[in-house]
């Protein structure tokens, strides 16, 4: 278990690094310059030299990658950001939380709703409940995520003014926020929140039904089920206890694979909803051609998705006695 | 010689049970009117090629039959008791219990992510109401009890840890927990290597005469058969065509099928020049079975009458019963049948 | 085989180049004067999708002869016709995968025939002060946007890119995670590792940023280089699945009689593997197209996709989601495009594994 455990930290540390080198260069073989944003055709050749020494970029490639691996590993210092003026590093800090905030309530919705749907539909094949659930389950996972954000907009934050029940964007209602107590405070991140964590969620979550229920199906099929009815077992035992520990150790690992769908998918949910996180500067940064926030962002979502599977790796272990054993 | 069929107080007693599946593409009748009857301590073995329903039988014994297949017809009695007409709760208290089974597969009918010693002990303690110390201690007893070693460590390890042998041994262990009346083992030893399934086979006869239970041993093996068996039915094409004790189905055996059967396996001391018999023909599909005897594409002396009737099992000599029309004063059809 | 995955690619080329379509197009313009319904862009859409669609059905071809080829081979007890009857049957029973089938269908031929379905041009403004923002009407079935062009008719449009892309993009993914799934598979051992390990680390980017970042850096939207990197970005799964499928073949019978009977490797990948593989390549490749599709609208709703005024449903989305309050239809009905494309794909996707999977047909 330890060994695994050491072993798959240790396959994990090249990943990384690879991800920071091929990010590097992809980004320092586009053409162009960081230094661009200040170009204006008047500009004297010498003072562009100027800028682009300041910022370290007169060096050879190879002694700026080693810098900014230094700057990355030693000190989480990813640069400066020409476009918004400041180290890269203050504006991951303030927009990362954002982002993990919003995945992982989405995360929650997506494991609850997901298994869930999934147990009852498997566990009532063939039912009605089963086929409409599999029909909506794949009309949600065919759905662009913005698209989802835009009809639960319309719906539940001004196109409907029945239903106007949520803000449309923002994580907190900007002018009244501060001279809330504490619980009004809370509830008012809570409904800022819903309806970019429910667009998030659901769209993951019809994907996971689907596993989920496939899994759980496969499991039912297999000689140990019968071997537990055999034993007097209720079917409830036979499913819950025998069954749905088999069906979900699939699951962990599907949902270390899915983080990055859900990281693409966050971008998208944050700019629909106006949500200030990772998304917002990757777009941003985007439309502002700045290097050091693209670097950094690319670096920052992968290091998440490896660290994720490490972390659904390890949960795997931990329940599959085969490997944990091994 | 024991007689057959007409015990007094049989431990377990099928009549005419008849198990359908539903199918798309028409009605598969897997046991198409099977009856035994099983006295206390007692071995039948129930003997025919896979897919002649002897699998299917037994599950219908436990009543765990999935859709899309159905008991259709039938009663099972045990010590009197009809299972078909049991609710699901009372089937529940059957199994495990008064029933126990154990499967062909013994590296998949584990379920991998319990220790073993969990798996025997649930078995305990969802039909007996003890603390879970004194469970874990009679699984302990129970797993000695198989002649498994160490049974103190081997308590605690999952099912991957061990051969196929060791779990068969655990399936037995988990089967006989609640110390039951029957016990139904399908296929026992067909996944495990020769000298593995001896011991299983000695296990068994041994743990049979402790827990004083009847067998209903399920196999293709006639070896098996000759070994443990006191009656023995052979069935073929959901039906069964033939059905004594173990010494006079071997002796003389009368349907043409298990004269087929029998001189299709080698024995020892059997004369090299001698030719091993071999059944023309497949199983038919379950689906669509020949009309009259099922046997009659593939029987040696079949004639027209064969097409269009249906012969009855009748008691062909005393405690003697075969299927076929051509067995008259108890002799075989087939010249030198009685060896 | 190579034949049709080498002409995949230089397909691929041939529409950066642009320049041969370019030719035809005006050929054809000379030949029938300017009564052709069709503009040069339509062309292009037209040859390239025919193309695609030729290629598909001679690697089909192909891998049917092949598969036929195998199975006289091993004298199995079902004949291919019998096989092929099955899977038919069971597809068509299933009443959603063959609704799917009718939605790719009447997309396709809505792709193919936009000049005649749609009322106006797509791209011509109207009066942007009389004609801006309409509401929906006989004449305007969806209203009009701010620049006062008929969203129907856009919509309609709009149905050429999301095809085109989806195709295109899944073609190159399935090419690319064929060729690296099959060497890995093939070669096993620390080829297989190393490949694996960079796969892995591929599946680490959440996609749309790294296209985001490219797109953004490179300073180039044309929809050929947002194909190409959909595609560059949606080969692993088709890799991982190539490679486990090797894998597996590798210790069956008759792969193992081929390679003692001296089979070179090219005999052995292209004759043996790869044929046999064909099956789940198909279905995964069907699953992806929606998937590709969404990364190509994602895009477009950023402002990075597809640019104006070449309408995609993805950024008419995005022009005017500013009109979600008011004039709801607009993005909406774009949006719906996008679903019931994409749902019509995986409704495909998933009757083809069922009738194709024997393992789950019950």
């Amino acid at each position: 278990m330890h060994t695994y455990i050491i072993r798959r930290i240790l396959i994990s540390i090249p990943l990384l690094f690879g991800l920071l080198t091929i990010n590097f260069f992809l980004i320092h073989a586009a053409p162009g310059d960081p230094t661009d944003i200040f170009y204006n055709p008047d500009m004297d050749p010498e003072a562009r030299e100027n800028i682009r020494r300041i910022y370290g970029l007169d060096q050879p490639l190879g002694v700026q990658y080693l810098k900014y691996i230094q700057g990355v590993v030693l000190k989480f210092e990813f640069g400066y950001s020409i476009a918004k003026k400041r180290p890269v590093k203050d504006e991951i800090l303030e927009a990362l939380p954002n982002t993990i905030q919003l995945s992982a309530l989405a995360l929650l919705l997506e494991l609850s709703l997901g298994i869930g749907i999934g147990i009852l539909a498997a566990v009532k094949q063939q039912s009605t409940f089963d086929n409409a659930t599999r029909v909506t389950a794949l009309t949600f996972y065919s759905m662009p995520s913005f698209y989802l954000g835009l009809v639960l907009l319309f719906l539940f934050a001004g196109g409907v003014s029945a239903t106007h029940w949520f803000p449309a964007s923002g994580m907190v209602d900007i002018v009244r926020h501060e001279s809330m107590s504490t619980l009004g405070r809370l509830g008012d991140r809570a409904i800022h929140i819903f309806l970019p964590s429910l667009t998030l969620g659901i769209g993951a979550a019809a994907g996971i039904s689907r596993y989920m229920r496939g899994e759980l199906l496969e499991v039912i099929r297999q000689d140990y089920m019968r071997t537990a009815r055999a034993k007097g077992l209720t079917e409830r035992v036979v499913v819950f206890k025998h069954g749905l520990r088999n069906a979900l150790m699939p699951i962990i690992t599907i949902m270390g694979l899915s983080l990055p769908f859900l990281f693409s998918g966050a971008v998208i949910v944050e700019q629909v909803f106006g949500w200030p996180g990772m998304g917002r500067v990757a777009v941003d940064a985007a439309f502002q051609r700045d290097y050091s926030m693209f670097l950094a962002v690319n670096l920052i979502f992968g290091a998440m998705v490896v660290v994720g599977n490490l972390v659904a790796d390890i949960l795997y272990a931990m329940v599959d006695p085969r490997v944990r054993l091994s | 010689m024991t007689d057959v069929m007409d015990q007094t107080s049989p431990q377990i007693e099928v009549r005419n049970l008849k198990t359908y599946f539903y199918t798309e593409d028409g009605v598969v009748r897997a046991v198409d009117g099977l009856s035994y009857r099983l006295a206390k301590g007692e071995t039948l073995a129930l003997v025919g090629e896979s897919g002649c329903g002897k699998s299917v039988s037994a599950l219908s014994v436990m009543r765990l039959i999935a859709s899309p297949g159905k008991i259709v017809e039938g009663e099972i009695l045990l010590d009197g008791l009809d299972l078909l007409q049991c609710s699901e709760t009372e089937m529940r208290e059957v199994r495990g219990n008064r029933i126990s089974m154990i499967f062909q597969e013994p590296m998949t009918s584990l379920n991998p992510v319990f220790t073993i010693g969990n798996q025997i002990m649930e078995a305990i303690r969802v039909h007996q109401d003890v603390s879970r110390k004194e469970a874990r201690d009679r699984t302990i007893a129970m797993i000695r009890r198989v002649k498994i070693s160490a049974a103190e460590t081997r308590v605690d390890e999952y099912p991957h840890q061990m051969s196929g042998g060791m779990r068969q041994r655990v399936m037995i262990a988990m089967a006989l927990a609640c110390n039951p009346e029957v016990l139904i083992a399908d296929e026992p030893t067909t996944a495990l290597d020769v000298t593995i399934q001896a011991q299983i086979m000695e296990l068994l006869a041994e743990l049979q005469s402790e827990f004083q239970m009847s067998i209903l041993l399920i196999t293709h093996n006639l070896g098996l058969v000759a070994e443990v068996s006191d009656q023995v039915a052979v069935m073929y094409a959901s039906k069964v065509v033939e059905h004594t004790s173990t010494a006079e189905l071997f002796a003389s055996p009368l349907h043409p099928y298990t004269h087929g059967l029998l001189t299709s396996v080698p024995t020892l001391g059997m004369p090299r020049e001698q030719k091993l018999n071999v059944i023309p023909g497949q199983v038919p599909n379950p689906l669509h079975f020949p009309t009259g005897c099922r046997f009659h594409p593939r029987c040696p002396v079949a004639e027209q009458r064969c097409k269009q009737e249906e012969p009855l099992l009748r008691e062909v000599k005393p405690g003697h019963w075969a299927a076929c029309h051509f067995i008259e004063n108890g002799k075989s059809p087939i010249k030198g049948a009685d060896r | 085989m190579i034949l049709g995955l080498f002409g995949l690619l230089v397909g691929l080329a041939g529409w950066h180049a642009g320049t041969l379509w370019d030719t035809l197009a005006h050929t054809l313009e000379k030949l029938f004067g300017a009564n052709v319904p069709y503009t040069l862009r339509d062309l292009d859409f037209l040859v390239s999708t025919l193309f695609l669609l030729g290629m598909l059905a001679a690697l089909v071809l192909y891998s049917g002869l092949s598969c036929q080829r195998i199975r006289q081979a091993d004298r199995t007890a079902q004949g291919p016709e019998r096989q092929w009857s099955i899977v038919k049957r069971q597809f068509l029973k299933n009443r959603l995968a063959v609704a799917g089938a009718l939605i790719i269908l009447a997309l396709y031929l809505v792709a193919f025939l936009c000049p005649f379905l749609a009322p106006y041009d797509p791209v011509e403004q109207g009066d942007r002060v009389q004609e801006r923002l309409l509401s929906p009407s006989a004449e305007h079935l969806l209203g009009t946007d701010r620049f006062a062009r008929d969203v129907f008719s856009r919509i309609i449009y709009g149905s050429r890119i999301s095809l085109l892309v989806g195709f295109l993009a899944m073609g190159l993914a399935v090419t690319l995670g064929t060729a690296v799934g099959a060497v890995a598979g093939y070669y096993g051992g620390w080829v297989d590792s190393v490949i694996m390990r960079f796969v892995d680390m591929m599946l680490s980017f959440p996609t749309l940023i790294l296209i985001i970042t490219v797109i953004a850096l490179w300073r180039n939207q044309s929809i050929w280089i947002i194909i190409t990197l959909i595609g560059l970005m949606s080969w692993m799964g088709v890799a991982r699945l190539v490679r486990g499928q090797f894998m597996a073949l590798k210790e069956r019978e008759f792969f193992q009689a081929a390679r003692a009977l001296g089979a070179g490797t090219g005999r052995l990948i292209f004759q043996h593997l790869l044929p046999n593989s064909l099956t789940p390549i198909i279905v995964s490749a069907t699953l992806r197209v929606g998937n590709t599709i969404l990364l190509e609208a994602s895009l477009s709703y950023l402002g990075l996709g597809v640019q104006p005024p070449t309408p995609s449903w993805g950024n008419i989305v995005y022009d005017t989601k500013g009109n979600l309050f008011t004039e709801w239809w607009m993005p909406l009905a774009a949006g719906m495009a996008i679903v019931i494309t994409v749902v019509g794909y995986n409704l495909l996707g998933d009757g083809l594994r069922d009738a194709l999977d024997p393992r789950l047909r019950e």
